[in-house]
């Protein structure tokens, strides 16, 4: 195990920054007014230019401080982010992401005629509010007087998280005349020193009539991290000081005579014998904000792990769940009461284990979700189409791996849904619809499923040209008597349905066959429901995790086949009116009948069939269907093996599982096996009709 | 504060960037350089990126060489270390001079 590259670790933490500023931004755009969001943008810019200095990203930290600048009268207050600016700032925000992603795809012209557009918006987007008025509302009257007297400590690990001091003390020194005295005494000898600590603390004289909240401003990324005493100057001293910062380039200025005699820390210390002591002392030391205590928190009870790692221990966990198999079924096969306790207590830890180790592979989806925020922005912005985009259950959790197979899926249906779903505004206001459109994501729990679902206030599906398109298709005989569920169903046929060929508001199928596919590879279903005008809903049903499963073994002749436990509903024994339905395959389930599968036949298992044939049904969504087989085995944890290339047309099996015993079972994909069950009984009706 | 120092002394030129991102392995240069000689001279005209951390290495060094009676001269701030330092609240050669203790070029 090699400790990460450090420049990598920057990469990392600059994308969730990225997710921070690119929230802020968009959320921006709906609460203009909301000042924490700004100053969350703000953050984020700001560390990211700081660690990008740090690690050598010059071009990151020099495009990012302009952005920042231009930015800035944002966060003053003197213009509103309006939805062209919050556009341009995450078109900057994508050019810095590619700065450190991608340096080799960026080119300088982007970068700098993003930043012309930003500073012409900012230059342009005043507030409607007269500039006197703005004046008053950022320097209250109550606060005005001939300066402040500041002390500044910082926190000993401020350098190390980009933060620069030097810049603060230049950006308070842009709002007057400064006099600013460095303490040294607490710089340590080099033996203890840490030589990224900061140590060094400043005692500043500001000479300017400003407001308490301007300077708060200056310090307001890292209020958090530092110590803050102000005091008002009750007046100026004469001659009026010399600013500190407009001398960096020109020669070396005359020392003031307030420092020229006493150490640094000696004035720092001193009581300010030409000024009156202030009458009350203003010390702020930065509020322990909720914010804070929960990061503390979060510092001591999270550990940053690489994703391998966690692949790894969860191929070790399933190993182990297997050798625990295969050692329990040799104790119960023997006679020796310790050896049986011993594998009992292995098993019970094993399951554990493997519950603590899926746990930690847990992500919530909302880490998923907040990608489709810029999605529907962009989407809408292009499509001219105002669209409201609603996301509930961002603290499901799902495993790492369900999560990175979700997003293309979840990009297709929320792509169709504005562009096929959701009606132009013209359109919805002829319906007597808002002219915004809404698209809801929500994930919640539903037993071992996790549901996800993309709902949209549009038109919905156009039933009958969809219809009318799987006739044309010769996907069903013209004037087949189909339910509308079924219908829909061809949409999710590959290559039934494109723009050109469905008119826009029944458009749906666009890449369906796609997002059908990924998520049944995902041992998920999918299901739609829709009402004509009133919009569409794709629900995903997807299991917790893709590593290890509950699973039914069965035995069909002499192979053995696992059922995912989340499918089963109910195992029934095969009656012998049911074995007399041979050639209808329809069982009769307390009144309801369900189409059944011979498992025998599927697998074309040799023997005599078991007297006592049993029934399993499965389901998927609103569709049941039966298993026959000969045997139920019993429960069994299943760790997950991907069958080899050479299976992959075999589609009735999702995969493979080692048993105790060291052989192999296949693991049945329910999802195509009700499609083949479906496909039967359509075959059966055609015959019949016939 | 200026010194000509007779005594046979060990000189040292500090690289480049002696910004945090690589203030750890000057820290270590000084450190070694301290550990062979009794007096120091630390040569500052290559210079191009400091920050805090620089101004707080030499302030450390030269309090660290005063208390062990083993003199650090400092020669040839560079112009960035010389506009780190005003930035920093060094405003004037005098206080400059107060605390780092420099051998002016030529003296």
């Amino acid at each position: 195990m090699s400790a990460m590259d450090p420049t990598e670790v920057f990469r990392q933490e600059a994308s969730e920054l990225f997710e921070v500023l690119e929230g802020a931004l968009l959320d921006l755009g709906q609460r203009p007014d909301d000042r924490e969001l700004v100053d969350s943008a703000f953050r984020a810019l700001h560390t990211i230019k700081g660690s990008g200095a740090m690690f050598g990203f010059d071009k990151v930290a020099s495009f990012t401080h302009e952005f920042e600048t231009a930015f800035d009268r944002v966060r003053k207050g003197e213009i509103r982010p309006t939805q062209e600016l919050i556009s341009v700032a995450l078109a900057a925000k994508d050019y810095i992401r590619a700065l450190i992603e991608d340096p080799q795809s960026t080119d300088d012209i982007i970068g700098e005629a993003i930043l012309d557009d930003l500073k012409r918006f900012v230059s342009s987007d005043r507030l409607e509010a007269p500039a006197a008025e703005v004046a008053e509302a950022l320097a209250p009257a109550e606060s005005k007087q001939a300066g402040w007297h500041l002390y500044l400590e910082f926190e000993s690990h401020i350098l190390r998280n980009g933060s620069n001091p030097l810049d603060l003390l230049e950006d308070l020194c842009k709002l007057g005349p400064c006099f600013v005295v460095p303490i040294t005494d607490g710089v340590p000898f080099l033996d203890e020193m840490d030589p990224e600590d900061c140590y060094l603390k400043w005692d500043v004289k500001l000479h300017a009539a400003c407001d308490k909240d301007a300077i708060d401003d200056v310090f307001m990324f890292v209020q958090d991290e530092m110590k803050l005493t102000l005091s008002p100057l009750e007046h100026v001293e004469a001659p009026a000081p010399v600013p500190l910062f407009q001398l960096l380039d020109e020669e070396p200025m005359p020392p003031p005579v307030m420092e020229k005699t006493a150490p640094a820390a000696e004035v720092a210390a001193a009581p300010v014998v030409d000024e009156p002591e202030p009458k009350s002392e203003i010390k702020r030391e930065a509020p322990v904000r909720r914010e804070e205590a929960k990061r503390e928190e979060r510092g001591i009870a999270t550990v940053r792990v690489q994703a391998e790692r966690l692949d790894e221990l969860m191929d070790r966990v399933g190993e182990l769940v297997i050798a625990q198999a295969r050692l329990t079924q040799l104790a119960s096969a023997g006679s020796d009461l310790s050896i049986k306790l011993i594998a009992e207590e292995i098993e019970r830890l094993a399951s554990s284990l493997r519950d603590t180790t899926m746990g930690a592979r847990m992500v919530p989806i909302g880490s998923l979700f907040g990608r489709f925020r810029r999605l529907v922005h962009d989407l809408s912005r292009d499509l001219s189409k105002p669209v409201e985009f609603v996301t509930s259950g961002e603290d499901t959790e799902l495993d790492k791996t369900m999560i990175e197979c979700l997003a293309d899926p979840l990009v297709h249906l929320i792509r169709n849904a504005i562009d096929h779903g959701i009606e132009d505004t013209a359109t919805r206001a002829a319906a007597g619809k808002t002219e915004q459109g809404r698209i809801e994501l929500a994930a919640v729990h539903s037993g071992a499923q996790v549901l996800v679902t993309v709902k949209d206030n549009g038109g919905g599906l156009n039933t009958a040209r969809i219809r009318a398109k799987a006739e044309e298709q010769g996907l069903i005989a013209a004037g087949a008597a189909l339910t509308d569920h079924e219908i829909h169903q061809f949409l999710f046929h590959p290559g039934f349905s494109t723009a050109q060929t469905i008119s826009a508001l029944s458009g749906r199928g666009v890449g369906m066959d796609v997002v059908k596919r990924t998520i049944e590879n995902m041992r998920g279903s999918i299901d739609l429901s829709t009402r004509p005008g009133q919009g569409t809903t794709v629900t995903l049903r997807l299991p917790l995790t893709l590593a290890i499963i509950e699973g039914l073994l069965i035995r069909v002749g002499e192979g053995r086949y696992i059922i995912p436990l989340s499918a089963v509903e109910e195992c029934v024994e095969l009656k012998a009116e049911d074995e007399r339905s041979r050639g209808r395959n329809f069982l009769n389930v307390r009144g309801n009948l369900v189409p059944f599968l011979r498992l025998r036949e599927l697998m074309t298992a040799s023997g005599t069939p078991d007297q006592h044939q049993k029934t399993i049904i499965i389901s998927t969504g609103e569709t049941r269907v039966g298993l026959v087989a000969d045997q139920i085995i019993g429960n069994h944890q299943t760790v997950i093996k991907s069958l080899s290339k050479l299976h992959s047309d075999v589609t009735i099996f999702s995969g493979a599982t080692i048993l105790g015993d060291g052989t192999a079972a296949l693991i049945l994909d329910v999802a195509q096996l009700v499609a083949l069950a479906q496909s039967k009984v359509e075959k059966q009706h055609i015959s019949e009709a016939a | 504060m200026s010194l000509n120092p007779t005594e046979p002394k060990w000189s040292l030129r500090l690289p480049a960037d002696c910004s945090i991102a690589a203030i750890r392995s000057v820290y270590d240069l000084i450190r070694e350089a301290f550990g062979r000689q009794d007096r120091l001279e630390i040569d500052c005209s290559s210079v191009d990126k400091a920050d805090v951390t620089s101004i707080q290495l030499l302030l450390s060094t030269a309090k660290t060489g005063a208390a062990q009676g083993r003199p650090v001269v400092l020669t040839s701030f560079s112009q960035s270390l010389r506009n780190t330092l005003r930035r920093a609240g060094f405003a004037s050669e005098a206080m400059i001079d107060q605390h780092f203790p420099q051998k002016k070029d030529g003296t």
